[in-house]
């Protein structure tokens, strides 16, 4: 593909927006040839307008004039000075950091009614559809798990002392905090303050950090890795993710409001809100009025939704139903709030799921009964006898029936030929 | 007298507008590739030079490449897509067809007496992408116009018999809605026309009358060959109407090209799980020999 | 169709106003001389058979009306047609009832003004209320012209049964096919699927 679009440079000369091989200054947002090759076979996107949606502006990519020399990596360079002594020197401070995960894992406690596990950083990755064994579709949002790690788990203690100078406080109090990351990525390209924050959990640097609020019980040790395993095939879920931008909205569109009348004389009155109060003694507008406003883009929930379908290779979960945000952005799974699909009888793994828990060889997809599987069979319904007395009937009332041309012997059906 | 804005000039839109008119089986190449009498079908040469894909993939699998849109494509949702889609059709096969052949569907009815039911009809549309892929087929039954939409990997489908192979000139024959209804008349009990394996697939070049006006959309703004009409706008229509088919230019523009087609890497991609599938099916089948 | 181009153009379906040509046309030179007209259509240049000028705009569809009215001269956008079965919406009766067969004969198509439904909006198995040839009659929603999902036909017209006001049919057959999803449906409708003669 980098092939193809040099070709079509070339081709069209130096009017062409994609940046050409030597790197130089073009007009708009410029590419070097190394954005190109990473982005692999896709276009540049930025050709496409949001059409007056916020988006972020991205540093433009620097490129090195060709006086100033490459430097000289940094791992290269302590290999180049360390001597044997430092060498063996720095090999035993190394072994004195201790990892979290060298320490034995804190005692697994039950879950509980008032049991609040951590949730996972997933990414919508699209939705397809799934059929039941009744032939019925539905729609399955597919959500993948990209290498959740936890960075760090604050008992309530700790985490009362964060809380205490924030505004946030929790209406529960005796809360722990955990910072789950999602998504490794290259540390090269970071700032060594945030790289430093996943040294205790000796982790890679995480793309993507948040906070879980989970009670004493379900506190994980930092370092572990939490895999789709989380949850289990059926298990009810809430996901939490951010809704689609709109932009400034009117009231018709942002509120569902009815506007005026499009004809029939209306001066200037078609998509107004009308009046946004009462009253001279009364006169001021109600807080939380309904009024134009920018929509969209803000963090919503959608309650108890079915896993249908797992597959533990991928970290992949097929959850039953949609919910807020487009496709590859990132959403937030916990086990659901609902009381009736909160699983006492049948508790999820507590804290989580580890890899000493598969004691039996699992399968690499799992599925709700429900779900029909596309390597099954092709879906059969059984004739019942009600079905053959409808039939014996249908042919009775055919043939009663007074008509100019005699009618055929029972009730004809497509199927037949 | 002054009509409202709503009562407007401008086409209505069907249902399925036809977008990427500039499609697979229009371009010069599918045509050229297509229109030959071709004996052995392995000797077509593939699309990406020294790759194994058969070029002939494109046209039998369509439904396995993805919506073209970037910001929705997702390499391992598409690839769990394909694995599901290949599952379905080691149970069922789906065969190569295009609109404008005559299908036959039997499906698992649980409304039935015997629960099956068989309908027969012309490919009219073939959309949708992976596991969404849909056909519509049309029949006119006792003088009724019987439109039915079939989503391609539905479990309750038995099978899916090609009784009559051909293209039409246009991908979408919504205007047989408009014709008159012998050009949708199957009967139930048609028989298979038997296609020779290795032949190309005929294109039949029948140009259908349309009925006179009214009819249910503005067929005539939307650049489909396949059909004739007597009535005779008014110019002043025409010079307001806009017409969506493609124009002249349009197949040049490259940028255009790749932003509504997937790239021919990816392409392979995916066709390369139909490969090894098909092997795997072929193994199957020679052993049980 | 079977029932008859008469019924065709003059009930169910707005009527035409009469087109005049300009003056090229009639000398024989062709007039799709539109840029983005593709070539390879076939404009034949006869003047169209139209139906006498009794044209009834308000009673027309959204487009057809634009598209004839050549005294409009800015261009509109328009949506596209849902084919919804609301009030007013006139329904092509499929059985052998002959107050059926003497409105499709007068072009007096049943008219819909109550829809048994929470939502006003009718579809395949709703009961409805039509006024047909002056009288006030129930009737079932068999055909729907309206896209529905998989599985489920769309017919190329609007289909009703008549029933009586104990929910038996007034006809003794359905002369068209009927889908097949009608069998699940309980109720008085069963009464009707016994005098279908064809399911699709």
């Amino acid at each position: 593909m980098a092939q193809a679009l040099r070709a079509l440079c070339g081709a069209f000369g130096s009017s062409c927006r994609i940046g050409n091989s030597l790197g130089a200054k073009l007009p708009g947002p410029v590419r070097t040839e190394s954005a190109i090759s990473f982005s692999g076979s896709f276009v540049n996107v930025d050709f496409v307008r949001h059409g007056g949606k916020s988006h972020s502006h991205r540093r433009q990519v620097k490129i090195n004039p060709y006086h100033i020399l490459p430097e000289i990596p940094a791992v290269e360079k302590t290999q180049e000075r360390l001597t044997e002594e430092n060498a063996q020197f720095l090999q035993q401070v190394n072994a004195d950091n201790v990892s979290p995960l060298k320490a034995p894992p804190p005692e697994r406690k039950p879950f509980t009614y008032w049991t609040k596990r951590t949730g996972l950083i997933c990414k919508k990755i699209g939705v397809i559809p799934q059929w039941l064994t009744n032939g019925r579709r539905i729609r399955c949002s597919v959500v993948q798990v990209i290498d959740n790690h936890v960075v760090s788990s604050s008992a309530p203690e700790e985490f009362a002392k964060q809380y205490n100078a924030s505004r946030y406080k929790p209406k529960v109090r005796n809360v722990g905090c955990m910072v789950v990351g999602a998504e490794s990525i290259d540390p090269t390209n970071l700032t060594d303050d945030y790289v430093k924050l996943f040294e205790p959990a000796g982790l890679q640097p995480k793309r993507k950090l948040s906070k879980f609020i989970v009670t004493p019980d379900a506190l994980v040790q930092p370092g572990t890795a939490l895999r789709a395993t989380h949850f289990r095939t059926g298990d009810y879920v809430d996901v939490g993710a951010k809704t689609i931008d709109h932009g400034f909205q009117g009231v018709m569109k942002r509120w569902k409001f009815k506007g005026g009348p499009a004809t029939h004389g209306a001066t200037k009155f078609h998509r107004r809100p009308g009046s946004i109060g009462h009253g001279a003694h009364n006169s001021k507008v109600k807080k939380g009025k309904k009024m134009p406003g920018f929509m969209g883009g803000k963090y919503q929930m959608q309650r108890c939704l079915q896993i249908m379908r797992m597959n533990r290779t991928h970290d992949v979960m097929y959850i039953r139903g949609t919910f807020p945000g487009a496709t590859n952005s990132w959403c937030y799974v916990f086990d659901t709030v609902a009381r009736s699909k909160r699983p006492l009888k049948n508790p999820p793994p507590m804290p989580t799921h580890y890899p000493e828990d598969d004691v039996t060889p699992h399968s690499e997809e799992t599925f709700v009964p429900l779900l029909f599987q596309l390597d099954k069979p092709t879906i059969e319904f059984e004739i019942t006898e009600d079905d053959l007395k409808k039939v014996r009937t249908g042919a009775k009332t055919a043939q009663k029936s007074p008509s100019k041309a005699p009618p055929k012997a029972g009730a004809k059906v497509a199927g037949k030929s | 007298m002054a009509l409202p804005s709503r009562f407007g000039i401008r086409l209505i839109s069907p249902f399925f507008v036809p977008h990427r008119c500039d499609s697979i089986l229009a371009s010069k190449a599918a045509q050229a590739i297509l229109r030959k009498d071709i004996k052995d079908v392995e000797h077509v040469p593939p699309l990406v030079p020294g790759s194994e894909i058969p070029a002939s993939y494109r046209y039998i699998y369509p439904d396995f490449l993805a919506l073209p849109d970037i910001k929705k494509r997702n390499k391992l949702a598409e690839k769990l897509n394909r694995m599901d889609m290949l599952r379905r059709r080691s149970v069922m096969e789906i065969p190569e067809f295009y609109p404008g052949s005559v299908l036959a569907v039997t499906t698992s009815d649980p409304n039935a007496p015997n629960k099956t039911s068989r309908f027969v009809g012309i490919c009219i549309c073939r959309g949708g992408n992976q596991l969404l892929s849909f056909m519509i087929l049309r029949n006119v039954i006792d003088g009724l116009g019987c439109e039915i939409k079939y989503d391609l990997y539905n479990p309750t489908i038995r099978k899916i018999e090609v009784l009559k192979l051909e293209r039409r000139l246009d991908e979408q024959l919504f205007y047989l809605r408009d014709a008159p209804p012998e050009h949708s008349t199957f009967p139930f009990d048609m028989e298979a026309t038997p296609h020779p394996e290795g032949l190309a697939v005929p294109l039949n070049e029948t140009v259908v009358h349309l009925n006179p006006f009214p009819w249910k959309t503005r067929w005539e703004l939307y650049g489909f060959r396949g059909f004739t009409y007597d009535f005779l706008p008014s110019r002043k229509v025409v010079r307001k109407a806009k017409v969506l088919a493609p124009l002249e230019w349009e197949r040049f523009d490259l940028m255009k090209k790749y932003r509504v087609q997937i790239p021919l890497e990816d392409q392979e991609e995916m066709f390369k799980d139909i490969l090894v599938h098909n092997c795997g099916t072929f193994e199957k089948k020679r052993r049980r020999r | 169709m079977k029932w008859g181009k008469e019924f065709y153009f003059s009930t169910v379906l707005p009527r035409l106003n009469r087109i005049t040509l300009p003056q090229q046309a009639k000398s024989g030179i062709p007039i799709s001389s539109h840029p983005r007209q593709s070539t390879s259509f076939n404009m034949i240049s006869r003047i169209c058979s139209a139906r006498p000028p009794t044209a009834l705009l308000h009673n027309l569809l959204p487009a057809e009306a634009s598209f004839f009215s050549l005294a409009s001269s800015s261009s509109f956008s328009t949506s596209a047609t849902l084919f919804k079965i609301r009030k007013l919406t006139r329904m092509r009766v499929v059985d052998n009832s002959a107050l059926g067969q003497q409105a499709t004969a007068a072009g007096k198509p049943a008219k819909v003004f109550h829809i048994y439904n929470k939502t006003s909006v009718g579809g395949l198995g709703d009961k409805v209320m039509c006024a047909i040839m002056g009288q006030k009659k129930r009737g079932y929603i068999v055909g729907v012209v309206r896209r529905q999902r998989d599985l489920i036909p769309t017919m190329d017209t609007n289909n009703l049964v008549l029933i009586n006001d104990d929910g038996s049919p007034l006809g003794t057959r359905i002369t068209v096919p009927i889908p097949m999803m009608l069998r699940s449906k309980r109720g008085d409708i069963a009464k009707i699927l016994s005098i279908a003669t064809r399911f699709v």
